[in-house]
């Protein structure tokens, strides 16, 4: 999971500007600009590594079911059912963390049908049908891929919040408020 | 009716007289509502100084002929409205090409670097359909979503904003084609559901498609908002990376690539 938020599109663009300055800005007065400046060769030597960013999302996709799962022991652990704050808290952050493994750039390109030529030919000229639902499917996640960069960073927040707040309530810091007993 | 002065600090440099260029701060006073930078950088050349050069020529962000750096963001002059700005503006030519004289720059680098994106091929029994007893309103019909994908790309105005927002370009000598315009060519014929060629190799190789580090300037930049680097950049390095970097979805798309009979440039 780590080693897909590194590879991520999203974060790539965050960790090139702000660690490694290339560029700080968009604006010619705020960056750094020096043609001396060393580049670090963008995506051509070390960070070619990210080109695999696929083979971190597929390795990431088995993970995401755990997420719901930990909800549904946060609910039932007790030996019957119990909504209680941090059950809800945990749900959001599998939502979070779901619609931020789909809405990826590579997955876009993949699965969804982005590195297709052209759609109605991959998928059956005769059948216009199949091609139109897989476009639809294609203009869904393009949409949630606009939002890629936020979820990035709101499902990263989160999943540090959780897991302080699961930690909190181990120590009995303060007592998991139940909603629905 | 003169509302309030604004001080225009314009980029001047004549070959001619001057070795290296300076700005030269003129005193224009603007009118409320609408007001452009355009409309005070003509001002100054009508009223002030009649010397300065400036390339423009629709005044509707159509043309894309009169892009500048406005307070150091690249834009276009007759798209950036005065009363967003302050007192002080300065206006200056594209630093990524080379200066003719004052606001004029030399683009056509960016011609010669176009010219060298392999063209649009069309499928050959597209071009004599009736041999195969089909017709040609019906091979040559494109589906409206294979159209929305390329027609994002045809807005582009070519004022060459985000070639020079482009660090790599902008600041290292690194062969790359830039974002900008050339990505976002190449992306449009790739998406092509009638072309045949795939260019993500051609663009990896001798584009420096690896150089650019998606962070994003020439997408902010873009007066026609295209995401450059979402819907163009991006899918052109996830096609480069099923040719060269992924073995699994290299086989697929050899396969793919063979029953539509496409090559790659």
């Amino acid at each position: 999971m780590g080693l897909f938020r590194l590879t991520c599109y999203a974060y790539r663009k965050d960790y090139h500007r702000h660690i490694f300055s290339h560029p700080m800005a968009c604006r010619a007065d705020v960056r750094h600009e020096n043609t001396k400046r060393k580049y670090n060769g963008g995506e051509t030597r070390f960070f070619r590594v990210e080109n695999v960013h696929r083979y971190f999302m597929y390795a990431s996709w088995p993970i995401i079911p755990f997420f719901f799962y930990d909800v549904y022991v946060s609910i039932t652990y007790k030996g019957f059912a119990e909504l209680s704050l941090g059950s809800i808290i945990l749900l959001i952050n599998a939502i979070f963390v779901t619609l931020y493994t789909f809405s990826c750039h590579s997955l876009r390109h993949v699965t969804a049908g982005g590195g297709a030529e052209c759609f109605g030919c991959v998928f059956n000229q005769s059948q216009p049908r199949s091609s139109a639902r897989w476009g639809g499917f294609f203009r869904f996640q393009s949409a949630l891929n606009r939002h890629h960069e936020a979820l990035a960073w709101t499902s990263l927040s989160l999943l540090i919040f959780v897991d302080l707040y699961i930690r909190a309530l181990g120590v009995h810091m303060f007592p998991n408020i139940i909603l629905i007993h | 009716m003169a509302d309030r002065e604004v001080t225009l600090s314009i980029f001047r440099f004549d070959p001619e007289k001057d070795k290296e260029g300076r700005f030269v701060d003129y005193k224009v006073p603007t009118v409320e509502g609408g007001m452009v930078v355009l409309d005070a950088v003509r001002y100054v050349q009508e009223k002030i100084d009649t010397t300065l050069a400036i390339r423009w020529n629709c005044k509707a962000a159509r043309c894309g002929s009169c892009s500048a750096e406005i307070n150091n963001r690249p834009a276009l002059m007759c798209k950036t409205r005065i009363d967003t700005l302050g007192d002080r503006i300065t206006v200056a030519p594209m630093r990524a090409f080379p200066v003719i004289r004052d606001l004029v720059t030399d683009v056509d680098e960016n011609y010669r670097i176009m010219s060298k994106i392999p063209k649009f091929t069309v499928r050959k029994e597209l071009m004599n359909p009736e041999a195969e007893g089909k017709k040609h309103q019906d091979v040559w019909r494109i589906q409206q979503i294979n159209v929305e994908r390329a027609k994002e790309f045809k807005k582009c105005i070519e004022c060459f904003l985000c070639q020079d927002v482009c660090h790599v370009v902008r600041e290292h000598k690194s062969g790359y084609f830039g974002p900008p315009r050339h990505i976002v060519k190449a992306a449009s014929l790739d998406m092509h559901p009638l072309d045949i060629v795939n260019r993500a190799k051609f663009l990896n190789e001798e584009g420096g498609l690896g150089y650019c580090n998606i962070t994003k300037c020439c997408q902010e930049v873009c007066p026609e908002h295209i995401h450059i680097t979402d819907n163009a950049i991006i899918p052109e390095k996830e096609r480069a990376v099923d040719l060269q970097y992924d073995p699994l979805m290299h086989a697929i798309k050899r396969r793919l690539m063979k029953k539509r009979g496409e090559t790659v440039a």
